[in-house]
């Protein structure tokens, strides 16, 4: 089941499955991510040691100031960034518009980001990031919707934050509340592996009742 | 945000809002790495120039919100 939406091909390695996505998470522990706009933006997040860098056409500050609607960069834009450094380059597209998904995966970007920053483009559905290979890094405000985000495929959970405004002040209420539900899931009895990984939380989603979402569940063996 | 329990950080507009993005880029990668050593923090905190301006949560309209975006 690790192997969930991976491709074989004929060595019999398995390419974009559930584990290869949670990897590279995996690999971005203890590192900084750093939103950036240009190609110059990008080389100097690198110098700094950030361990990969997310490309956009504003900062959500100018977002948020700037109004209107956000939408996902241009290609060009995100193609010269990846050109601009080694390390991994993540974009961002909206809530549930999967084919601005589907675009970033073609220009071969490593992770991305289905971000509440940008203007949502479906109210009701997120995108179901399993058929993708590229992996996803999803939002959360509590563990609630963290897991319906790995329920869909994410392979990386962010707090949500009050993004552009430059107060850490969301953020820390979104990561107290999902610790303290995580906590409260374990202390119910309920044998709870949860933790801040996509992966040992997808493990966590075992123990929930929803059938939508244990049916998209990478299992352990 | 390290010592809640996070693996690593998001920075969004911090950094080239800042006056230093540079500096404050470094800075922040060693707090990451460093974040439960104040001694360490204190020799990275200081000397950053301006950081970017910042917005006070509550005045913010409840419409402008990002975080509700999504359920």
């Amino acid at each position: 089941m690790a192997e969930r939406n991976g491709t074989r091909d004929g060595n019999g390695s398995v390419t974009g499955s559930f584990k290869v996505k949670a990897g590279l998470a995996q690999m971005l522990k203890g590192g900084v991510i750093m939103d950036v706009v240009t190609p110059e933006h990008a080389r100097i997040a690198q110098d700094a040691g950030a361990c990969a860098v997310m490309a956009l056409e504003r900062v959500p500050a100018d977002i948020r100031k700037e109004g209107g609607v956000a939408r996902m960069s241009d290609p060009d834009l995100i193609k010269s960034i990846m050109a601009a450094v080694t390390i991994p380059v993540m974009a961002k597209c909206r809530i549930g518009h999967f084919v601005e998904a589907q675009i970033l995966e073609a220009l071969g970007v490593d992770y991305i980001d289905e971000s509440e920053v940008l203007t949502p483009a479906d109210e009701e559905n997120h995108i179901d990031k399993h058929p993708f290979k590229v992996p996803f890094v999803c939002g959360c405000r509590d563990l609630g919707e963290a897991l319906r985000r790995i329920g869909e495929g994410a392979a990386m959970i962010r707090t949500k934050g009050e993004a552009g405004t430059g107060n850490v002040v969301e953020a820390v209420r979104h990561m107290r509340t999902t610790r303290s539900w995580c906590t409260r899931r374990s202390r119910s009895g309920l044998r709870s592996r949860c933790s801040r990984t996509a992966r040992s939380s997808a493990a966590c989603r075992s123990s929930t009742s929803r059938p939508a979402a244990s049916r998209h569940l990478p299992t352990r063996r | 945000m390290m010592q809640l329990g996070v693996d690593g950080v998001f920075v969004g507009s911090g950094i080239f809002k800042a006056e230093d993005p540079l500096k404050r880029a470094k800075a922040i990668v060693a707090a990451t790495t460093y974040f439960d050593k104040p001694d360490v923090l204190a020799e990275v905190s200081a000397g950053l120039g301006k950081a970017m301006h910042g917005l006070e949560i509550p005045a913010i309209p409840k419409d402008e919100l990002l975080a509700a975006r999504g359920w």
